[in-house]
C-alpha cells in the first residue's frame, strides 16, 4: 500500500524555492511574488519508492509573523493545515538572513528539512558551509541543493521520507532574556485553561506570537477560556518593543552559530551595497533623497529652456501667420486666441514635463526610487503610515492616477484609505507648467528651488494630512516595511527613453482631447455674447468669473485666475490653457509671460499664491473618479475634495498674507 | 594607514562643498553675502546650498568613518563622488540649456558670458572627476570582507 507525505516547502522570495519546486516535481509552475498580486500556495506531486509526496509550494516569506498576505498564506499553511513535513529552502549565499525564518520555524517545533539551495554559487565565491555542523547545531537534517540542475533532489527527497516516518521532535527553545522569558511563563501558565488550543499549537509558541502582537493568534486566545488571564499577563506590554527584543534574540542566536557553520564566509560588498550604505543611513538617508529630488526639478526647469523658448517661437510664427491669413476675423480670434493661446500655451511646457518623466524614469530603472522609499519608512511609520504608502506617493510625481491605482499592495484597507486620501497632495507632472510659468516670471533666478519648494511643501501636506487622518478617523497601527532592495542598474537610453514616452504621451493626448476642448469652451465664453470686447468683463467669461471672484479675492486672485481655477477642475494643466485663451496669448504673438508680467495685478506673492493653490485644491476630474473606484465610496471622494479644497485656501491664505506682510507687495 | 588618500580627499572636498553650501544659503538671506558671495560667482540658491552641504556631509562622513577604520568608509567616498558627479553635471546640463537659449532665442544684443558656468557645483565637480578616475574602478569591483 503506498504511502502519502505532504510536504510544505517555504523559504525567503528569491531563494530558488520555485526552481526547487519544478525541480522536483517536473513542474513548469511560474510563480509571481510581487506586491498588488494575490499570492497562492501551488501544489505538484512526486514518486519515490513506494511514497506519493506532495509538494506545496508556499508564498516566499520573510517570516511567520503574517502581516501580509503572503507571510498570512505560509504561516497559517503551515501551523494549521500540518503539513508532515517542512522544507525551508535556504539561499546559501545569504544564510544570515535565511535563519531568521529557520528559528521561527523550529520554534514551531514542525518536521523541518534544511535546502541549503543554491550551494554551487556560495562554493563558487569561496564559502565554506559546514552542513554537517549545520545540523548538529540546529538539530534539523540538511541537504545541498541547487534548484537549477537538480542536484541534491534526491537526497531532499529522501531525507523528507526520513523525517516523515520519524518524525523527530524538533521545537527549539531561543532564550530571550530573563524578563521576558517570566512573562512566557506566566503566559504558558494561563494557556493552561485553553486544553483545546494547546493541543493544536505549541504553547510556547503561542507565548512568543502573543507577545510580539500577532492578531491572529490574540483572537484564536481571546475566543477561549484562557483569554481573560492572557489578556491580564500581556497588559502593560508593549508589543512592538517586545517583538523587537525578540528579533534581536534571534540574530544573536544567528550571530553565535554563523561563524560555526560558515567558517569562511566571503561577503563581497557590490556597489550596490556600497551605496545602500550611505544612501540608507539613518542621517543621510533623507537629506540625499531631497538633494537629489532637487536636482531633478531643476534639471526640468533648465534644460528645458531651449525647448521650450524654440516652441514658443514657433506659436509666434503660427499666430503671426494667421494674423495676415485674410481668414474672417471669428476664425482668427478662435485660432490665435482659443487654439493657441490654450492649446499652444499648454505645448510649451511639454518638454518640462517630458524631462521630469525622464528623470524618474531613471531614478526608478536605477533602483534608487525602491531607497527612497525605504529610508522615509521611518518618517512614514511615525505618522502612522507603512513604508509601502511612499511608494504611491513617489508615482503620484508623475501622474496621481497611478499613484493611487498602486494603493492596492497596501494590505491594512486604513492605511490604503488614508495613501488614497493624501495621495492628491503630491505634485504631478500636470501642474509642472503652471509652476514652470510662474517661477519662470517671477523667481527667474531660483525657479528651480521654488519648484522643488513646491513639491516638498506636497510631500508635507501629504504626510501632516496623513498624521491628522491616523490620530483622528481612521487610528490604526501600521505594518512594518519589509522590501527586498533590487540591485542598481544603469539604465539603458531606449528603455528609459519607453519609460519616458509611456508617461510623457498622456499629456500630449490630453493637449489634443481635454485640453483643446476647454480652451474652445473658454474661448466661447470669453468671445460671448457677440459684440461684447474678447476677454472683457462684459463676456460670459467675465461674468463667470466676478461670479465667483469673491470667494478667491483673499488670496489676491481676480476674476480671470477664478476661471482658469474653475477649469483646471478638468484638468491642471487647463489652468495654463485657460490663462492663455483669456490673457489673449496667441494674438499677436504675444506670448503668456508677457501678458502676465504686465498685468498690475499680478506679484511674486500672488504667483506664489497661485502655485500653492493650484498644488493643493482639489484633485482633477479623472483623480476624482480613480478614488471613488478605488475606495468604492462617494464619501470619501466628496471628502477628498472639501478637504483639498479647504486645506488649499487655508495655506494659500496663509502664503498671501505672510509674502504680503514681508515683501509689502502682491 | 590604507585609507590615507581617501581621507585627505573625503575631508578636503568634505569642508569645501560644506563650505560653499553654507555659504549660497547665507547669501540667500543675508543681501551683504549675497553681494559678496555674487562677485564670486557664487549664487544666492538655499536649495543647491542644500545640496552641496549634502554632498560635504556624505565626504565629511566618510573621513570620519575611515579614520575610526570602519570598513564601509570608503562607500561615503564614493557616494560623495557620485553626488558630487550628479550635481556638477546638473549644473552643466543647465548653463548649457542657458547657452542655447541665448544664442538661438535670446533678444538680440544678448550675449552668454561662460564665466557664469562657473558656479562651485559645476567646478568642484572636477574634484569628483579626480576621485572617481582614482578609485571608480576598486568602487566598481566591489568590496571583499571576510567573517
Amino acid at each position: 500500500m503506498r504511502k502519502s507525505i505532504r510536504v510544505a516547502l517555504a523559504g525567503n522570495p528569491n531563494v530558488g524555492k520555485s526552481t526547487l519546486f519544478n525541480a522536483i516535481t517536473g513542474s513548469h509552475q511560474h510563480i509571481g511574488n510581487w506586491p498588488g498580486v494575490t499570492v497562492e500556495k501551488k501544489s505538484g506531486y512526486v514518486k519515490k519508492g513506494e511514497y506519493d509526496i506532495e509538494i506545496v509550494d508556499l508564498p516566499g516569506t520573510y517570516s511567520l509573523s503574517a502581516y501580509s498576505i503572503d507571510e498570512e498564506v505560509a504561516r497559517n499553511f503551515i501551523t494549521d493545515e500540518k503539513p508532515d513535513v517542512v522544507v525551508q529552502v535556504i539561499d546559501a549565499t545569504n544564510l544570515e538572513r535565511n535563519l531568521y525564518l529557520t528559528t521561527q520555524l523550529a520554534e514551531i517545533g514542525v518536521p523541518l528539512v534544511i535546502a541549503l539551495n543554491l550551494s554551487d554559487m556560495a562554493e563558487k565565491r569561496g564559502d565554506a558551509i559546514s552542513r554537517q555542523k549545520m545540523e548538529e547545531y540546529l538539530e534539523i537534517p540538511v541537504v545541498r541543493t541547487v534548484g537549477s540542475t537538480g542536484d541534491g533532489v534526491q537526497e531532499l527527497l529522501h531525507a523528507v521520507i526520513n523525517e516523515a516516518e520519524t518524525s523527530p521532535h524538533h521545537e527549539h527553545t531561543i532564550g530571550y532574556g530573563d524578563a521576558i522569558e517570566a512573562i512566557i511563563v506566566k503566559i504558558v501558565s494561563a494557556l493552561e485553561a485553553d486544553a483545546a488550543l494547546t493541543s493544536q499549537y505549541p504553547p510556547r509558541w503561542l507565548a512568543v506570537r502573543l507577545l510580539e502582537g500577532d492578531r491572529a493568534v490574540r483572537e484564536k486566545v481571546d475566543a477561549g477560556p484562557a483569554g481573560e488571564a492572557v489578556r491580564a499577563v500581556l497588559a502593560g506590554t508593549d508589543p512592538d518593543e517586545l517583538e523587537a527584543e525578540m528579533a534581536d534574540r534571534r540574530y544573536g542566536l544567528i550571530s553565535a552559530i554563523l561563524p560555526q557553520i560558515c567558517t569562511l564566509c566571503v561577503k563581497k560588498m557590490s556597489p550596490s551595497d556600497l551605496i545602500d550604505r550611505v544612501v540608507t543611513d539613518r542621517y543621510l538617508g533623507i537629506p540625499i533623497f531631497l538633494a537629489l529630488m532637487w536636482g531633478a526639478f531643476q534639471l526640468t526647469f533648465a534644460v528645458a529652456t531651449p525647448f521650450m523658448a524654440g516652441i514658443e517661437a514657433l506659436m509666434g510664427y503660427f499666430s503671426s501667420v494667421v494674423a495676415v491669413s485674410g481668414l474672417p476675423e471669428w476664425l482668427i480670434s478662435f485660432l490665435d486666441g482659443g487654439l493657441i493661446g490654450g492649446v499652444g500655451t499648454v505645448l510649451i511646457f511639454v518638454p518640462n514635463i517630458f524631462i521630469l518623466m525622464l528623470i524618474l524614469a531613471v531614478l526608478e530603472d536605477t533602483g534608487y526610487l525602491a531607497r527612497a522609499a525605504f529610508v522615509m519608512d521611518r518618517l512614514m511609520y511615525a505618522i502612522g503610515l507603512p513604508g509601502k504608502s511612499f511608494i504611491p506617493m513617489l508615482i503620484g510625481f508623475g501622474c496621481n492616477v497611478p499613484g493611487i491605482m498602486a494603493t492596492r499592495t497596501i494590505e491594512d484597507p486604513k492605511d490604503r484609505l488614508i495613501t488614497i486620501l493624501v495621495n492628491p497632495f503630491i505634485s504631478c507632472g500636470a501642474r509642472l507648467p503652471v509652476y514652470v510659468l510662474f517661477a519662470g516670471i517671477f523667481f527667474p533666478e531660483n525657479a528651480g528651488t521654488v519648484i522643488f519648494g513646491l513639491y516638498v511643501l506636497g510631500i508635507a501636506v501629504a504626510i501632516g494630512s496623513a498624521k491628522l487622518f491616523r490620530s483622528t478617523i481612521l487610528p490604526g497601527n501600521p505594518a512594518p516595511f519589509l522590501m527586498e532592495m533590487p540591485p542598481y542598474r544603469l539604465p539603458t537610453v531606449p528603455t528609459a527613453l519607453l519609460h519616458m514616452w509611456d508617461r510623457g504621451s498622456m499629456y500630449l493626448r490630453k493637449a489634443g482631447g481635454v485640453i483643446f476642448g476647454i480652451a474652445v469652451v473658454v474661448w466661447a465664453l470669453a468671445s460671448l455674447p457677440l459684440g461684447v470686447e474678447y476677454g472683457s468683463a462684459e463676456s460670459l467669461a467675465g461674468m463667470i468669473g466676478h461670479a465667483i471672484q469673491p470667494l478667491v479675492a483673499p488670496l489676491g486672485f481676480d476674476w480671470k485666475i477664478a476661471v482658469a481655477l474653475l477649469f483646471g477642475f478638468l484638468a491642471k494643466e487647463v489652468v495654463i490653457g485657460s490663462l492663455g485663451v483669456l490673457y489673449g496669448a496667441g494674438e499677436d504673438g504675444g506670448a503668456l509671460e508677457g501678458a502676465i508680467l504686465a498685468d498690475p495685478m499680478f506679484g511674486p506673492v500672488t504667483a506664489l499664491t497661485l502655485m500653492v493653490f493650484v498644488l493643493l485644491y482639489l484633485p482633477c476630474m479623472v483623480t476624482m473618479a480613480v478614488i471613488k473606484k478605488e475606495t468604492g465610496s462617494w464619501k470619501w471622494t466628496a471628502f477628498s475634495v472639501l478637504y483639498g479644497l479647504v486645506i488649499a485656501y487655508a495655506v494659500a491664505f496663509i502664503v498671501a498674507q505672510a509674502g504680503r506682510l514681508l515683501t509689502g507687495g502682491i | 594607514m590604507a585609507f590615507t588618500g581617501k581621507i585627505a580627499f573625503c575631508g578636503i572636498f568634505g569642508i569645501l562643498y560644506l563650505a560653499f553650501g553654507l555659504v549660497q544659503i547665507a547669501a540667500s538671506v543675508v543681501p551683504v553675502v549675497a553681494e559678496a558671495a555674487g562677485q564670486l560667482q557664487i549664487p544666492a540658491d538655499p536649495a543647491a546650498g542644500f545640496a552641496l552641504m549634502v554632498t560635504g556631509a556624505v565626504f565629511l562622513s566618510g573621513a570620519v568613518k575611515m579614520q575610526k577604520g570602519i570598513p564601509e568608509g570608503p562607500a561615503f567616498l564614493y557616494v560623495g563622488i557620485l553626488l558630487g558627479l550628479a550635481f556638477g553635471l546638473i549644473a552643466f546640463l543647465a548653463s548649457g540649456a542657458q547657452a542655447v537659449e541665448t544664442v538661438f532665442f535670446g533678444e538680440e544684443g544678448t550675449v552668454w558670458q561662460a564665466g557664469t558656468m562657473l558656479v562651485p557645483m559645476f567646478w568642484l565637480a572636477f574634484g569628483a572627476v579626480a576621485g572617481f578616475l582614482a578609485w571608480g574602478r576598486e568602487f566598481t569591483r566591489g568590496m571583499d570582507t571576510v567573517s
